[in-house]
């Protein structure tokens, strides 16, 4: 599944960034997201605007379209 | 000795960097030269310390990040300090490791230790200075603990033997280092660095490389290594290389960190759930915009400069002539003082404690962390004319200044957008304007003041992304956009910071006031006392009142066909206060104020086009500057000034057409 089809709170383990376009993945990566990170989806603006997810701690806003291309897996727990 | 400071963007350096020193100044000024490269005396006056905006890692993406490369390449220092935030070591660490590599002295202050513990997390400096061999100190920035420690150890940078950090990075990589290095030419920076940039694809030391050696024999052995690489592990050498130094930080965190699971929820996670809320983050927002808005102008800025403006044009008017006729000046010097210099120049300083409140009000914002959020708040509005949220941080700066605003464009990665945002963000009313609106609305609106004002204000956001909308789609050819943000945790704000900062962007106005508008109202009293007939002419025979002639019937479409009009706008093109020193020097009549006879020489119509005009027309010379330095083209920083020209004379021209027939 993909990142913006999480619930706001819910949590999920990254396992693909490779269909993030490139200079995302660079500043992604420079954030220190990357893959078997986890990531919590925190917040949903409205019209489709930005999301913003939380890793290790840190919050980070995304365009929706961008967190569309971000495969994650929800955890087992 | 010279020190330099780099950092993860959000780390605290501003704080550090005001704790470990006590003044500063920048390299160059605000005609804009390196505003970006900050040098600050360290306290002890044992050296000099050198702030560089915050970056990731040193292979940049965007324009400002390659600031601190160049400085890495081109500038010699004794040494680095590295701020690293604790609470996000292993993010942080993968610039330190690369610091490492560039063979300079490294001493790394490990900042908001205070943080980290509540969040449950405890590093053993030891340790992790014994593993990176450097002097990790352990610092609060904010309360200044620690800091006398972290400048003690300055000294040892100078003598310290360190070597460059060597990371194994696998056979592959190893092998086309080796390559690399023995096609490198003769240098003083460490060369295993520069072929690992090199091959990381880092720009900035491709384009360094290519002044001295020969590149080409290097981009193939990049070229093979990216294939051999892929083969094996499907990743490109960047991210491989990135890898590499994620598991030595790996192994480091392990043997260093303690982590505690806490489960308290942050207090910034539960101030973004309101002010990002989706329905009422832009509500609130424009809430907080209005409130500085009108404390600027209504509830406490215009009180005061009233005060003021009474005590320059009644007691220091009065001081200074009683002191000149004690003296016996003469009556051309009194005349050039009291008409010329008091009349110019302090029509000009009136304005400085509102623009000092403004300033105060941005640096809040840019402090407190709120204006990532606005970032987020804004993007999608901002997308769908075809810009990134980003772009609106730029346009709030320029309120109080075009050209730190058009610097801080920078940070926008995409080149088209930040190219429209640099050429937008002078549309943003400054404070070099409000001058101009506040002895306009004083005698022509003063029953709704702040509401004019406030039009003009949103006309030139409108404006702006109206334009914004047209420039996507036609002039710039799209390209792939994206948004990315960091939400960096509210701080709150410090008076030392905040102050040094308000201070920082005011200071540039008030020393304007004492050269250039000195200088101009000395010059253009002199045009308006001297004519063809000789001097002390009366004003309408003035060689200003020539010059202003000749471009009034140009202006007569748009309600201000006068010649005191045109010499007005003629002189803000140097800067745009000058329009109000300029008026206070033609309309100066002893017995009546200034607003009497600006009412009889415009009607309200015409008031608020020239207003409008004033909005728009052209940018100031410091900011075309800006924008010809930061385009590197002399087309578009003339395109600035063309669009904004035919843009300005266009809408006063509705304006006033539509505007006198109606009322």
């Amino acid at each position: 599944m993909f990142l913006n089809e999480l619930k706001i709170g819910e949590t999920a383990q990254i396992t693909n960034l490779s269909q993030v376009q490139v200079l995302l993945q660079k500043r992604l990566a420079h954030l220190g997201i990357s893959e078997a990170c986890e990531v919590c989806l925190k917040n949903k603006l409205p019209f489709g605007g930005p999301c913003v997810i939380d890793c290790k701690g840190q919050a980070v806003s995304l365009r929706k379209k961008d967190i569309c291309t971000i495969q994650v897996e929800k955890s087992c727990r | 000795m010279q020190i330099a400071l780099l950092g993860n963007p959000n780390t605290g350096k501003t704080s550090l960097f005001n704790a470990l020193t006590n003044s500063y100044e920048y390299v160059g000024n605000w005609s804009g030269v390196t505003v970006e490269k900050k040098v600050g005396q360290f306290v002890d006056q044992s050296g000099q310390l050198i702030d560089l905006p915050g970056v990731y890692s040193l292979n940049p993406i965007s324009k400002d990040e390659t600031v601190v490369t160049n400085y890495l390449l081109e500038d010699t220092c004794e040494g680095l300090i590295n701020i690293i935030d604790a609470a996000q070591l292993r993010r942080n660490l993968h610039l330190t490791l690369q610091l490492r590599e560039t063979g300079n002295p490294v001493i790394v202050g490990l900042n908001m230790v205070d943080v980290a513990k509540n969040r449950g997390i405890t590093i053993h400096t030891e340790r992790l200075a014994q593993a990176l061999d450097l002097t990790v100190m352990p610092i609060v920035a904010r309360t200044g603990q620690g800091i006398d420690m972290l400048l003690s150890h300055l000294p040892e940078l100078k003598t310290t033997n360190q070597l460059g950090l060597v990371i194994d990075y696998g056979a592959i990589i190893e092998h086309a280092i080796a390559k690399i290095t023995n096609h490198l030419s003769q240098t003083s920076l460490n060369k295993r660095w520069l072929a690992l940039q090199f091959l990381e694809g880092n720009h900035e030391i491709e384009d360094y490389l290519n002044k001295t050696s020969d590149i080409t024999v290097m981009q193939q052995i990049r070229l093979d290594a990216n294939k051999e690489i892929s083969a094996s592990s499907n990743r490109t050498l960047e991210q491989v290389i990135y890898q590499y130094r994620d598991q030595f930080i790996d192994a480091l965190i392990n043997s260093t960190v303690c982590t505690e699971k806490n489960q308290t929820t942050p207090l910034s996670e539960r101030i973004d759930r309101i002010v990002t809320n989706r329905y009422l983050g832009i509500p609130i927002f424009l809430s907080l915009m209005y409130i500085m808005f009108m404390l600027t102008f209504d509830w406490l800025g215009f009180p005061i400069s009233d005060l003021l403006d009474a005590f320059f044009s009644g007691p220091l008017t009065s001081v200074i002539q009683a002191g000149l006729n004690l003296i016996g000046a003469s009556s051309f010097i009194e005349a050039l003082i009291i008409d010329g210099i008091i009349s110019g120049v302090g029509g000009v300083l009136v304005f400085v404690p509102q623009i000092f409140i403004l300033f105060f009000f941005i640096s809040l914002l840019e402090d407190s962390g709120y204006m990532a959020r606005v970032a987020t708040v804004m993007d999608r509005i901002m997308q769908s004319v075809g810009l990134n949220g980003k772009a609106f941080i730029p346009m709030i700066i320029s309120f109080g200044c075009n050209v730190p605003g058009v610097m801080a464009a920078r940070t926008i990665e995409q080149p088209k957008e930040r190219l429209i945002t640099t050429l937008l963000t002078p549309l943003m009313s400054c404070s070099a304007r409000l001058p101009v609106y506040a002895l306009f609305v004083g005698a022509f609106f003063s029953q709704h003041q702040a509401l004019i004002v406030l039009s003009l204000y949103v006309l030139g956001v409108v404006v702006a992304f109206i334009l914004a909308f047209v420039f996507s789609k036609t002039l710039f050819k799209n390209e792939q956009s994206f948004f990315i943000v960091e939400l960096p945790p509210y701080r709150l704000p410090q008076w030392k910071t905040l102050s040094r900062s308000t201070w920082d962007k005011g200071k540039g106005f008030v020393k304007k006031a004492g050269t250039f508008i000195f200088a101009g109202s000395v010059f253009i009293w002199l045009l308006s006392y001297s004519g063809p007939g000789g001097v002390d002419v009366a004003m309408d025979e003035s060689f200003l009142a020539m010059i202003g002639g000749i471009f009034a019937p140009l202006l007569i479409p748009l309600g201000f066909g006068t010649w005191q009009a045109a010499a007005a706008l003629l002189t803000g093109f140097l800067a745009k206060e000058i329009v109000v020193a300029t008026m206070a020097i033609i309309y100066v009549v002893p017995e009546t104020g200034m607003q009497e006879v600006l009412q009889q020489a415009f009607t309200p119509v015409s008031a608020y086009s020239f207003m409008v005009f004033i909005l728009l027309y052209v940018p100031c010379l410091a900011t075309v500057a800006a924008i010809n330095k930061e385009t590197q083209s002399k087309r578009l920083a003339w395109f600035s000034i063309g669009y904004a020209f035919i843009l300005a004379y266009l809408l006063s021209f509705i304006i006033n057409q539509v505007g006198s027939r109606i009322i």
